[in-house]
């Protein structure tokens, strides 16, 4: 701790002790505690974890499948009506990253109708939440409504919602929900990712999915690290948490000697598991 | 007791204004960095600020960067409100790994920027005898020398 910080905390000390001992100030003490925390605490969001994972964004994390085939189908998306069923920030937050990454796949589709429904989606999740206010800054909603069909454009955008939506998450000592909104985004891409998985090249998607799971760990990191995770999204937790286990214990991952290929078998395992923990997140 | 409540007031007051003012800068700084990605013709992807108090000890402070998703990666780090020492280290894999692989290093990126691409630092990874398809993240350490007590940070932005 340096000499600032502790004359702050012997300072706004001094300062609770004379409040409370004088009487005509008694009145005021529940509120200049209050701030005196909060000052205290502001120290601790900007010291970062000695360890970190750099939250890969949405546009990033949908478009890297495209190699491997990324077919539109409209009915694979999240229905934007759901959103009036996530009552929990639990919930909200996974399926802020759900239709993140459904308004990047609309894009990369060049589906301009899609892309709007769903930037419609995340701007009501977003006040939901009570982030609504990233999208007025420099008018930021007008930009993305003027440029939706233009892919490169939307690409810069989608980066400026990411980057003010976790601005927002630290600046309000709530860094740890990014994550929870990772973890949805990055569902949602293995979930449209992992259709029709007979018809793609098996050793380019073998590869693309072994990638991906390495950032399930980051995922499961996460979630654990929200306390106040509610029973629906501690059960997505689980769920995660199984999926891993499995792909563990698959024979391609525990003798790999190089970079695991995932055998067709596999692939279908993961894929069903991915495909009903999605369900779980939307429901 | 007055005049001494006054005098601690205005030092918490100043405190406070002192450390909005250095999260203020910071801030600048990864603006000017998406500048400086965009004016290399290459693609903005993202920042990853790690704040930190330089201390009477070395620490290590690292980040994980999942590099599989665009095809060549650069990374920008900004050292300028960093007032001590720090040198990061790239590696393959992550610390508790014995086996990893210092992939390249910037000896003093205080108050200074520099940047390296994902090109440069695979050369090294083949050189070890390392396969390029198989590396998926990166593993930046940032070691904080000893120094007088002070606020730190390292932005990291990258570009493809």
């Amino acid at each position: 701790m340096n000499t600032y910080q502790k004359l702050i905390l012997v300072g706004t000390g001094l300062l609770l002790i004379t409040s409370c001992s004088n009487n005509e100030e008694n009145t005021k003490a529940p509120e200049l505690k209050k701030t005196a925390i909060i000052e205290v605490d502001t120290t601790d969001v900007y010291t970062s974890d000695d360890y970190d994972f750099v939250l890969p964004r949405p546009f990033a994390l949908v478009s890297s499948f495209e190699n491997a085939g990324l077919d539109f189908v409209a009915s694979r998306m999240n229905d934007p009506k759901n959103i009036e069923k996530y009552t929990t920030d639990g919930k909200q937050l996974l399926n802020f990253g759900v239709y993140s990454s459904d308004l990047v796949y609309s894009i990369i589709s060049d589906q301009t109708q899609a892309s709007i429904t769903n930037f419609n989606a995340i701007k009501n999740l977003a006040d939901k939440i009570g982030m609504g206010s990233i999208f007025n800054e420099e008018d930021l909603a007008k930009q993305i409504e003027d440029n939706i069909s233009d892919r490169e454009e939307m690409e810069s955008l989608m980066i400026d919602v990411y980057e003010r939506s976790q601005e927002f998450l630290e600046n309000n000592d709530m860094r740890i929900l990014a994550a929870v909104q990772f973890s949805g985004a990055w569902f949602e891409g293995m979930y449209l990712a992992t259709f029709d998985v007979d018809k793609k090249d098996k050793k380019k998607l073998s590869h693309t999915i072994v990638d991906h799971m390495n950032l399930l760990k980051q995922a499961i990191k996460g979630l654990e690290s929200y306390k106040e995770r509610g029973e629906d999204t501690a059960e997505v937790l689980a769920q995660m948490k199984e999926l891993q286990s499995t792909y563990k214990a698959f024979d391609s991952i525990k003798n790999a000697k190089g970079f695991p290929e995932l055998s067709p078998e596999e692939i279908k395992i993961v894929t069903a598991k991915i495909h009903e923990i999605r369900e779980l997140i939307i429901s | 007791m007055k005049n001494l409540l006054t005098a601690l007031f205005c030092v918490f007051i100043f405190s406070t204004y002192a450390q909005d003012e250095f999260i203020e800068k910071v801030k600048k700084s990864r603006v000017e960095l998406r500048k400086d990605i965009t004016a290399k013709g290459l693609k903005y992807d993202g920042t990853k600020t790690t704040y930190f108090q330089f201390t009477d000890d070395t620490q290590y402070k690292g980040i994980e960067i999942a590099v599989f998703l665009r095809d060549n990666y650069h990374f920008f780090f900004d050292g300028s409100h960093s007032e001590g020492k720090v040198t990061i280290e790239i590696y393959d894999l992550s610390p508790d790994n014995p086996h990893r692989l210092k992939l390249y290093e910037i000896k003093n990126i205080s108050g200074k920027k520099a940047d390296v691409s994902m090109e440069e630092i695979l050369k090294h990874y083949v050189t070890y005898g390392g396969d390029p398809e198989t590396l998926s993240s990166l593993h930046i350490d940032y070691v904080i020398k000893k120094s007088k007590p002070s606020r730190g940070a390292i932005t990291l932005s990258l570009g493809f």
